[in-house]
């Protein structure tokens, strides 16, 4: 038998956060075992485990979703926490997104309450689909449904408390000349940056406000896909915000 | 008092607050932050994605005499902050409650950015 070393110092606990959160998740029981059926309070419950499992899967594996006392299926091909592929459910994958995914998903499991996973293979050949679904844009689609494809009101709520204004889709724009070309300046800088990196979803709406100077800032509007970019006053920002609020309060 | 320590304190100063990050734009890459274990990195790396794209976006445009530039963006789910020192690409990264006041949260992590710059 080894002793115990009582002399022996352990750390902060600030200085080994990523540790203690990885012996944390280790010493998790395995709750969600293979091969056991899992039952669940609803069908969104049951969504929510296949689309959790996507996030734990790191290797390349093809896991089988079977539902209890039905045929119903589903073949889920997972690698790096991305869903690559899914079968037992229709989908044209070049131009899914993650809600369309979760949807069809929701549809399968309707009525289901009791899911059984199964690693069906261990095989690291994936298929050579055109997009994949990363486990966090999945899980945005059932934290936050797509809304009415309708744009708000908010565009010309910002367009009215702002000194100049620029719809990026359209062109169409107003206000001074120096304005304008900053407005501009920030589209083809934001049109770069977007070129260049993946993890930006540009149909994520949102409303941002950039400092420029202590009269002004810009605002950034991004809904569905239409984006507007705006200069406004200082003094506009509290409204700004409470409008925002109350959007999403809304929808 | 360790970047760690900094951003434990940063965090747990703002009520509602799930990240407090320290980043580098120019290397798009989170360098330490403070969390709880719900937070996967994934989502790290989107934060660091948007700070780029906000401060790429205002690059030139702000006043040039302005000792720091921020940036607020607001979901539908939460609050995102991003301050950085003029010119400097390391950051820091707030996500809060959408609820959350600016007013309160940008000046925090202005200190916090100034301490971090002071002790580097």
């Amino acid at each position: 038998m080894i002793a115990p070393r009582k002399d022996m110092p352990t750390a902060p606990d600030t200085e080994v956060t990523d540790a203690r959160v990885a012996l944390q998740r280790l010493a998790t029981p395995e709750v969600q075992a293979y091969g056991a059926w899992r039952s669940f309070g609803s069908a969104a419950e049951a969504v929510r485990a296949v689309i959790g499992e996507i996030g734990e899967v790191v290797l390349a594996r093809r896991i089988a979703v079977s539902v209890r006392n039905s045929d119903a299926a589903l073949l889920l091909t997972i690698s790096n926490r991305h869903l690559v592929a899914l079968e037992g459910i229709s989908l044209n994958a070049s131009d899914t997104d993650a809600h369309d995914v979760v949807a069809a998903i929701g549809r399968a499991l309707d009525c289901a309450k009791s899911l059984r996973f199964d690693i069906a293979t261990r095989t690291s050949e994936m298929p050579s689909t055109a997009r994949s679904w990363s486990w966090q844009a999945l899980l945005e689609a059932l934290e936050a449904p797509r809304k009415n494809a309708v744009a708000p009101g908010i565009f010309a709520d910002v367009k009215a408390l702002s000194v100049a204004w620029l719809e990026v889709e359209t062109g169409e724009k107003t206000g001074p000349e120096a304005a304008l070309r900053a407005l501009h300046h920030m589209a083809k800088a934001r049109g770069d940056f977007v070129g260049q990196v993946d993890q930006f979803r540009q149909d994520r709406s949102h409303l941002a406000l950039f400092s420029m100077t202590e009269q002004m800032f810009a605002v950034e509007v991004s809904w569905q896909g239409n984006l507007l970019l705006a200069i406004c006053e200082a003094s506009t920002r509290e409204d700004l915000l409470a409008m925002w609020r109350g959007l999403v309060a809304e929808t | 008092m360790t970047v760690a320590d900094c951003l434990e304190a940063l965090r747990s100063d703002i009520p509602g607050c799930q990240v407090a990050a320290f980043g580098d734009v120019a290397a798009r890459l989170i360098l330490k932050a403070s969390h709880d274990a719900t937070v996967p990195r994934e989502k790290l790396d989107g934060l660091c994605a948007e700070a780029a794209r906000c401060f790429a976006m205002t690059e030139g445009t702000g006043d040039p005499k302005a000792d720091t530039q921020n940036s607020i963006v607001m979901t539908a789910q939460d609050m995102r902050v991003y301050v950085r020192a003029q010119g400097r690409a390391d950051f820091i990264c707030l996500l809060c409650a959408l609820d959350s006041d600016p007013e309160e949260v940008v000046p925090k992590g202005v200190a916090a950015l100034s301490q971090l710059a002071g002790d580097a």
